[in-house]
C-alpha cells in the first residue's frame, strides 16, 4: 500500500471508478434476488467485486449505497444492514490490495480465497450480530438460519451467543460462495478493462 | 423482488416538505421508540406515523407494505421468543407438557415488532413522500459529495432497467 490516501481515493474515485458504482449496485441487487430461493443472501457480490477490482473504500461505499437503494425502493429494514455490506466491500477490497486476491487458478490461490472468505464470514458475524439481535431479537429472517437460531434457543442458550452462532454458519456458507464466484468473475475481467480503471 | 421506488406522487402536505425537515422528524420520532421499552410508547409513536401517513395520503401503502415484510418475518420471531426465550418462565398456551409459550417471550416479541414499526416506519413514511431526487439534493445540500450521490441516482435508473430483463 504504497500510495498516499489522496492518491488511493483518485484512483478508486476516478470517472470510470465512479461509472462502475451503480453497476455494482445493480450485481448486489441482482445477486440477492437470485439468491433469495436459495440457502445464501447474496447481497455483497457487487461489494466484493467493487472491493476487488476497483479499490477498498470503492468497496466500502458500493455496499453503503446498496442498502440506501433497497431502503428507498423496496426494504425499508435494509439501512442498518448497510454497515454490513461495506465492511464485506472494504476487507475484500484490502485483501486484495495486500495481493491475496490473484488472477490466477492455481492452488494457493484458491487457499487463499478460502481463507479470505472465512475472514468475510466472522466480519459479517460481528456486524451483523448486534443489529440482528438489537432489531429482530436475534433472528435473521432465512428461514433455515432461523431454525438454527431456535435450536440452539431450545438448547439453553442465551439470545446473543445463538444469534451469533446461528448466523456465522450461515454467513460461512455465504461468503465462501459469494467470494468465489467474485473471484472467478475477477480472474475473467480482461487486465486491460482494470488498467483502465486504475489509470 | 421488485425494483420500483418507494415514492407514491400525491399532493399532500407531507409531500411538499423539505426532506431534511423529513429526515429530523423521523429521527425525532425515532428517539423514544428507540430509549424506551415500553409497548404503549412504541406504539403510541408509530400511531403518529399513521396519522402523518394518511395527512400524506399514502397511508394505505404505508400500513399494506409494512405488512407484507412484518408479518411473515415475525410469525417466526413470536414463535421462536415465545417458546425459547431465557427470560420466559410464565406459561399461556401449552403445546406439549415441556413446550408452551411463555408470557415473557411473546412480550418481549411485542415489544420488538412495536418498537421496530416505530423506529422504521418514519423512515418508510420518508421514501414514501419523498422523490429519491429531491433527497440526493438536500443531502448534498447537507454535505453528501456528488461522487455518492450520483452513483446512487445512476442506480435508480440502471437497476429496474436490469430487474425488468430479469423478470422478462
Amino acid at each position: 500500500m504504497a500510495e498516499s490516501r489522496s492518491s488511493r481515493l483518485k484512483i478508486e474515485f476516478s470517472t470510470f471508478g465512479i461509472a462502475m458504482i451503480p453497476l455494482m449496485i445493480g450485481i448486489n441487487i441482482v445477486s440477492s434476488y437470485l439468491a433469495s430461493g436459495t440457502p445464501i443472501w447474496g447481497d455483497t457480490l457487487g461489494s466484493m467485486l467493487a472491493g476487488i477490482i476497483i479499490g477498498p473504500i470503492n468497496g466500502l461505499v458500493v455496499g453503503i449505497l446498496t442498502n440506501v437503494f433497497k431502503w428507498i425502493t423496496f426494504d425499508p429494514f435494509a439501512l442498518p444492514y448497510a454497515i454490513v455490506n461495506a465492511a464485506i466491500g472494504l476487507i475484500a477490497g484490502i485483501c486484495a490490495l495486500l495481493g491475496l486476491v490473484r488472477k490466477e487458478t492455481t492452488a494457493p490461490q484458491v487457499a487463499r480465497t478460502f481463507g479470505i472468505s472465512i475472514v468475510l464470514a466472522v466480519v459479517a458475524t460481528l456486524t451483523s450480530t448486534p443489529i440482528n439481535v438489537s432489531l429482530w431479537g436475534g433472528s435473521t429472517g432465512k428461514a433455515w438460519v432461523d431454525a438454527i437460531f431456535a435450536a440452539f434457543m431450545a438448547g439453553g442458550w442465551q439470545v446473543f451467543p445463538a444469534s451469533m452462532a446461528a448466523e456465522f454458519i450461515s454467513d460461512i456458507t455465504d461468503k465462501i460462495i459469494t467470494f468465489f464466484i467474485a473471484w472467478l468473475i475477477y480472474t475473467r475481467v480482461p487486465l486491460q478493462f482494470i488498467k483502465t480503471l486504475r489509470r | 423482488m421488485s425494483v420500483r421506488l418507494s415514492f407514491v406522487p400525491r399532493s399532500s402536505p407531507i409531500h411538499t416538505l423539505d426532506p431534511r425537515t423529513k429526515l429530523i422528524l423521523w429521527v425525532t420520532v425515532a428517539v423514544p421508540a428507540i430509549v424506551s421499552n415500553s409497548v404503549l410508547v412504541c406504539l403510541a409513536v408509530f400511531s403518529l406515523t399513521v396519522i402523518l401517513s394518511a395527512v400524506g395520503k399514502v397511508a394505505l401503502p404505508y400500513v399494506k407494505n409494512l405488512a407484507k415484510i412484518i408479518i411473515p418475518v415475525f410469525i417466526p420471531i413470536f414463535l421462536i421468543q415465545g417458546l425459547f426465550n431465557p427470560t420466559g418462565k410464565t406459561p399461556v398456551l401449552f403445546i406439549a407438557s415441556w413446550l408452551y409459550f411463555k408470557r415473557e417471550g411473546l412480550v418481549f416479541a411485542a415489544v420488538l415488532l412495536a418498537r421496530l414499526l416505530a423506529i422504521f416506519g418514519g423512515g418508510y413514511l420518508l421514501t414514501l413522500t419523498t422523490r429519491p431526487g429531491d433527497l440526493m439534493a438536500s443531502m448534498q445540500k447537507i454535505g453528501l459529495p456528488l461522487k455518492i450521490a450520483y452513483p446512487l441516482f445512476s442506480a435508480f435508473q440502471i437497476v429496474p432497467m436490469i430487474d425488468s430483463r430479469l423478470q422478462s
